[in-house]
């Protein structure tokens, strides 16, 4: 086990008084509850921080804390049965050492842990008249990531998770419904926590999250994908092929196309929540050739000589 | 009884839970889910009072942490997960129109 410094986790220094002490306690579990906290590693920092304040948060238990460190635990355990309390005591404060006491100090634990604590009344351990209360299994949630493809076509898939409660890995079916949307989640009925005495398992909920695409974006339920054009092809208008989720599609460009401007193509965006799909919408880029031949500058001369075209609306006036 | 829409399910969910089977999903009373339901911490399946899609058990399940491990009221608790869903909405908005 490795050990902790519950001062440095709850960020205090030793002599912080307990005020400030639960004062640093509830900033920090308001800041990495795993319920609220957008941070990854939440639920073991949420954890410590707890750990750290049971401990430095209980004037007695800090008191321990301060005088043994990491072994106040056992020594307070050890402290329980009066006799052989200053055994321990001493071992812990490093006095010398008597083999003699060690093997009385194993006999204590063997009488803590053994035969008498199997019954006494709080411990975990089963007794005559002491029922079971089914206790239903809590529903976990984690993270899907999708390509928008994916997440578009559907698609059955084995996931790896690891559980934070017991970092056990297991590997999960996963039937990813074809046009699902980023926030929804998969139920994995019954994958969740185990319920005890008897009582239903939870579910596993499984957050899909779509990844930035390179080509499409969403604007609200719409998908919009840029159209690269040639000046000519959105000067004249041209027939052109345009990227869907579902395939390319030709589709007329009409002249006049300025950058900025959008077609839309009916039913070929992104699944509504009901299954019907949104619209696309093609913006229009003009793209210039960036190394022009010497053909294609004199035809652009020609142009810039014949043309009145005004692209600007507003008066320009040289300093 | 038709299918939860919106977040609440996705396509084959059609499990739906009555108050009492949230209740003992939970390990919470009745009254406790009346109450969040009361609150508009969560909502029934729009047109068919007290049926819940099953996703609310983890809304639910999300409440009861908040309220122990933080101390927080059930109206703070509404505001809490209002709040996040918000957050949720803009970081997704952010996200998705970013693109390539």
């Amino acid at each position: 086990m490795s050990y902790k410094d519950y001062y440095g986790v709850l960020g205090v220094n030793r002599e912080a008084g307990a005020d400030e002490i639960k004062r640093e306690y509830r900033k920090l579990a308001r800041r990495y509850h795993p319920d609220v906290s957008k941070e990854a590693d939440a639920e073991a920092r949420f954890k410590e921080i707890g750990q750290a304040y049971e401990v430095i948060g209980d004037e007695k238990k800090r008191k321990l804390y301060d005088r043994y460190g990491e072994s106040w635990k056992a020594v307070s355990e050890g402290r329980a049965p009066e006799p052989d309390a200053d055994s321990i005591r001493h071992e812990s404060q490093g006095e010398e050492f008597d083999p003699g006491q060690f093997r009385d100090l194993g006999s204590l634990f063997e009488e803590l842990f053994g035969g008498p604590r199997a019954g006494r009344p709080g411990s975990r351990h089963p007794t005559p008249g002491w029922r079971e209360w089914p206790e239903a299994g809590v529903d976990f949630e984690s993270t899907l990531e999708l390509s928008l493809e994916d997440a578009f076509a559907g698609d059955k898939r084995e996931i790896r998770l690891s559980s934070p409660a017991t970092g056990e890995t297991r590997s999960y079916k996963v039937k990813i419904p074809a046009g699902v949307r980023d926030g929804q989640r998969i139920r994995l009925a019954g994958q969740g926590g185990p319920g005890a005495g008897g009582a239903q398992a939870g579910d596993l909920y499984l957050r899909v999250r779509l990844r930035a695409h390179l080509h499409f974006r969403f604007e609200g339920p719409d998908l919009v994908s840029p159209l690269p054009l040639a000046p000519w092809e959105a000067a004249l208008g041209a027939s052109v092929a345009v990227r869907t989720l579902a395939g390319n599609v030709r589709i007329k460009v009409p002249s006049g196309s300025s950058t900025g401007m959008r077609i839309r193509l009916t039913g070929m965006g992104y699944p509504d929540p009901t299954g019907q799909r949104g619209d696309l919408y093609a913006e229009v880029q003009v793209v210039i050739p960036p190394n022009p031949t010497f053909q294609e500058r004199e035809l652009l001369k020609q142009l810039a000589q014949v043309s009145r075209f005004q692209p600007r609306q507003y008066e320009e006036v040289d300093r | 009884m038709s299918r939860p829409g919106g977040e609440q399910g996705h396509p084959g969910s059609v499990e739906i839970f009555t108050v009492e089977q949230i209740a003992v999903r939970c390990d919470v009373d009745a009254a406790f889910v009346a109450q969040l339901v009361a609150h508009g911490v969560i909502d029934s399946i729009p047109g068919h009072p007290g049926r819940f899609a099953p996703v609310v058990t983890l809304r639910v399940q999300k409440v009861v942490r908040i309220q122990r491990d933080l101390g927080v009221n059930l109206q703070g608790v509404a505001v809490i997960l209002d709040l996040l869903r918000r957050i949720d909405e803009l970081e997704r908005e952010i996200r998705l129109r970013r693109g390539g």
